[in-house]
């Protein structure tokens, strides 16, 4: 049995996987993990499934080869490509070695584009800020928050393991808030601020300056609050803004959670090379045409990605040299120049920081991911480091000296509390126009299985007007259509407002934002 | 009652490293090295708070994993279910040091013919109750006053919670004062109240122990604890004596002062007893609409054997807008003959839904409305089981 962490997002729960040989992997909870005390969301009860895809290989040009030659042949291309047309991303499930590996295999091409998954709201912050998008709060303090405010999160679908703590915060007698598009539906909020998901649909439109105004009407709800939200690839910069500004007007403290565990550990990245935060974002890297080459390291691009597998494609296909680290295949493999098979998270050696700022160890042996960086690194530096070498760089660039007992929280923020102008984070909106919004919304719900794409819940939540509008019935199904359209089965939600739907799977092709304008039909 | 024995390691490595005299290492040791067993399920202590279940057939690794360890609450069915469900153990004789839940939830898949009993050994383990390992950390910081990590031995005795540290200091609280101050053992365990797995091979543990002797009181319950008992004794790795009256006596009384605290938390845990029937059914409601059908509960529950055609999950949709899912509901109605109040599905449940409690209200008045004690013998099939076999002699 190894002792591993769930990649399903940041909390990085705590489990044990076995090999039954034959019989596949099995799940065994580890009631002794501090992070999760042994329970596992579906998506952790469903790992198996998970780390049951089909594995990478090492190949170069579509053709298999031996490590070493792959590593060699990536080192010889990547340093083919001028260093400001190189890219390197990895939003997913990798160690901090793993990462300080590729942040100094980065440095050592002279390249500023590397992407853990938070650039975009690196850039769209204050640099004071950042540190709020890094570490978080310990979850105990959930559970002793006298108020808590859910902000636009829904916390038994995007973070069961958070929930549970924010039910004890309850039971302990603190006032819970949500501020949502849809309201009351487990009954955990006390209250919740509803705003208008059509008017919101384009956050920098006027409309949408004036909805969130409400925000500002409530600062009772905010005051001295622990506000607890997401911060993913897609996340809405103005709403981001308008969050922290609410933290600062009312003394508010965020607690951040993030869809992939490399999110955290965009520490090392600040400390590493922080050249790097205003680098690409993950759909600037994917839609500038000026990036040649792309490195990925164990980052599925359907994934991370609302875009369609064509459109990943289509842009991967235009790309001078594609290399692609990862323990499994992707979309992205087939057109990989070269490609580098990692082992399994599970089977790694190395360490995580989850969102409360907790260091875990990832039991496995496996340092294959670390080695193939060196490898790469050490053909273009002629230096090339050891496991133990990168562990210490890691440890060090977090402020540590050794590794820390994984009850304590040792990563914590140098400020308490949200200090900014809040004027200055409101400040660029109601420039562009509002979007009229004639039929519905789709609204993504983002869960561990939205971003991994694998056991999903293959229907849409519709409205109990939209149903009667449409003369749905049991058996039916609807099409949701955009650029395109996909037909899916239905849920009627009697919390949802009219005209919105909410998917926590992605339909590609229809929409490739967190919220956007759909066509809702009833399919005949 | 079967014959009752005060038994100890010849071993001094073994009576040093176990609890009570090493009886049930020596016991396991024999019957590896015997060949009495193919193999031994024990559970390797990683640290206080720890352990990991663990197959083995060496001896040596038996000797390694000895002593109590409280807060590791882990029920070992399933790791026996999954043990036979590899071709390559089939027929194979496994033996494992069993608490009266890890004995009845093996007995109940033995029912459901997922094993066979007379493969596995039990050798029964007295338990008054497990703890949460995450709790006991916070006990030992805020009533013991110390440091989690200083603690290297843990020990329940007279009803106490013995902490020993790395200093060689050791700290005692009463159990009963860490749980009014909602720390010690685990709801289930609280309520539970058997006490002496009197359905395995073998009962042992140290209540009848005259103080100062440093021995196991052993009950031979059948045929295969007779042949354990028999093999240990026979091959000189233990030594027994014949337990005095006295003995008896004391673990008697000990058995049935813990059933009746047993039965006090009960009615006290029990906090739908007092509501009204509506409020009944939105106590139901609220707590299980929080569920979000991770099917964790039905995969540690050490009863279920459905496996992949379990009703509870194929009759589940979650489109469907039930204030109870039917996957509740199934698991509800197939557990009210079968439920042996193990707590595992409490203990795993992401949102903390008191499942232990819901189950038993529904078991409870169930099984004593039939008659019927889960897990306590082989021969008495479940209930509902025999209703679903007469329903197919009917088709």
């Amino acid at each position: 049995m190894i002792k591993t962490i769930c990649p399903g997002c940041s909390l990085g729960c705590g489990l044990y996987l076995e090999d039954g040989g034959e019989r596949g992997l099995r799940v065994w909870h580890r009631k002794r993990a501090p992070v999760n005390a042994g329970k596992l969301c579906a998506f952790g009860m469903c790992l198996p499934q998970y780390y049951g895809r089909a594995r990478m290989e090492n190949t170069v040009d579509g053709k298999p080869v031996t490590q070493d030659e792959a590593v060699s042949e990536a080192a010889k291309r990547l340093k083919s490509i001028k260093p400001e047309e190189l890219a390197f991303v990895s939003v997913g499930a990798a160690t901090c070695e793993e990462l300080s590996s590729l942040i100094n295999l980065c440095k050592a091409l002279g390249c500023k584009n590397l992407e853990l998954g938070l650039n975009a709201a690196f850039k769209t912050l204050p640099e004071s800020l950042h540190e709020f998008l890094e570490i978080g709060v310990p979850l105990a303090s959930v559970e002793r928050a006298s108020k808590l405010v859910l902000f636009f999160m829904e916390p038994f679908s995007q973070h069961p393991l958070l929930a549970r703590r924010i039910l004890k915060a309850k039971k302990n007698g603190a006032k819970v808030f949500e501020v949502a598009f849809v309201g009351g539906e487990r009954g955990i909020a006390d209250e919740t601020i509803l705003l208008d998901a059509a008017a919101l649909v384009n956050s920098a439109s006027a409309e949408a300056a004036e909805e969130l105004k409400k925000l500002r009407e409530r600062k009772d709800v905010f005051e001295n609050a622990l506000i607890i939200s997401e911060v993913n690839p897609y996340t809405d910069a103005v709403l981001l803004r308008e969050l922290f500004a609410v933290c600062a007007e009312c003394g508010a403290m965020p607690l951040l959670m993030k869809p992939f565990l490399t999110m955290s550990a965009a520490l090392l990245q600040s400390a590493l090379a922080p050249e790097t935060k205003r680098g690409s974002s993950l759909l600037e890297v994917f839609e500038d045409e000026r990036v040649k080459g792309l490195f990925l390291l164990e980052t599925d691009p359907a994934g991370v990605l609302l875009l369609s597998e064509r459109k990943i494609q289509e842009r991967l296909s235009g790309l001078e040299l594609l290399v692609e680290q990862g323990a499994f295949r992707t979309v992205a493999s087939e057109l990989a120049t070269v490609t580098l098979a990692s082992d399994m998270f599970f089977e790694r050696r190395g360490l995580v920081v989850n969102a409360e700022g907790r260091v875990l160890r990832n039991e496995g042996t496996s340092t294959t991911g670390v080695e193939i960086l060196e490898g790469i690194a050490g053909d273009i530096t002629g230096a090339r480091r050891s496991f133990e070498d990168v562990r210490n760089e890691a440890l060090k660039a977090l402020g540590l000296e050794a590794v820390p007992n994984e009850d304590a929280v040792p990563l914590r923020r140098k400020e308490e509390k949200v200090q900014v102008e809040p004027n200055e984070l409101r400040s660029g909106a109601t420039v562009a126009e509002t979007t009229r919004v004639e039929d519905y919304l789709l609204l993504y719900r983002t869960t561990p299985a939205f971003w991994s794409g694998q056991f999903v819940k293959d229907f849409v939540e519709i409205s109990v007007e939209a149903a009667r509008s449409l003369k749905l019935f049991r058996g039916d199904k609807v099409e949701i259509s955009n650029a395109e359209a996909v037909t899916l089965d239905f849920k009627i939600s009697e919390h949802l407002p009219e005209r919105l739907i909410v998917s926590e799977m992605k339909l590609a092709g229809v929409s490739e934002r967190l919220l956007s304008p759909v066509r809702l039909r009833k399919k005949e | 009652m079967g014959a009752c024995y005060l038994a100890w390691a010849t071993d001094e490595k073994i009576r040093d490293r176990a609890a009570n005299g090493g009886f049930v290492t020596a016991v396991l040791v024999a019957a590896l090295e015997k060949d009495l067993l193919d193999a031994v399920i024990v559970v390797k202590k990683e640290d206080v708070y720890e352990g990991i279940p663990t197959v083995t057939s060496d001896p040596e690794t038996v000797v390694e994993c000895a002593g109590s360890l409280h807060a590791a609450p882990i029920n070992l069915t399933r790791f026996v279910v999954e043990f036979y469900k590899d071709e390559r153990n089939k027929g194979k004789k496994i033996g494992l040091p069993a608490k009266p839940c890890d004995a009845r939830g093996i007995i109940e898949q033995a029912k459901r013919q997922q094993l066979d009993i007379n493969d596995v050994y039990l050798v029964g383990l007295n338990c008054g109750g497990t703890l949460h390992p995450l709790g006991l950390r916070e006990a030992a910081a805020e009533i013991y006053g110390i440091d989690p990590d200083a603690v290297v031995k843990e020990e329940i005795k007279a009803g106490k919670l013995f902490l020993s540290l790395q200093s060689g200091e050791e700290r005692e609280c009463k159990m009963d004062e860490l749980e009014e101050r909602g720390y010690g053992r685990r709801d289930s365990c609280k309520m539970c109240t058997t006490k002496i797995p009197t359905m395995a091979d073998l009962a042992c543990g140290n209540w009848g122990v005259p103080k100062g002797e440093e021995a196991t009181f052993v009950e031979v319950l059948t045929e295969k604890g007779e042949a354990l008992f028999r093999n240990a004794l026979e091959n000189g790795y233990i030594e027994v004596k014949e337990a005095p009256e006295e003995s008896l006596e004391v673990r008697e009384r000990i058995k049935n002062a813990m059933v009746k605290r047993a039965e006090e938390w009960w009615q006290k845990l029990d906090v739908v007893r007092e509501l009204t029937r509506d409020e009944r059914l939105k106590f139901y409601v609220e707590t299980l609409k929080l569920c979000i059908h991770c099917g964790a509960c039905r995969i540690v529950c050490p009863v279920c054997a459905c496996g992949d055609a379990a009703k509870c999950v194929s009759m589940h949709d979650e489109r469907d807008d039930y204030v109870i899912s039917m996957y509740n509901m199934i698991r509800l109605l197939h557990l009210m003959d079968s439920c042996i109040g193990c707590g595992q599905c409490e203990d795993v449940c992401p949102v903390d839904i008191p499942l232990t409690l819901i189950h038993r209200r529904f078991a409870e008045r169930m099984q004593r409305k039939l008659n019927y004690t889960p897990g306590m013998s082989v021969e008495e099939k479940p209930p509902f089981y025999e209703a679903e076999l007469r329903w197919h002699d009917i088709l």
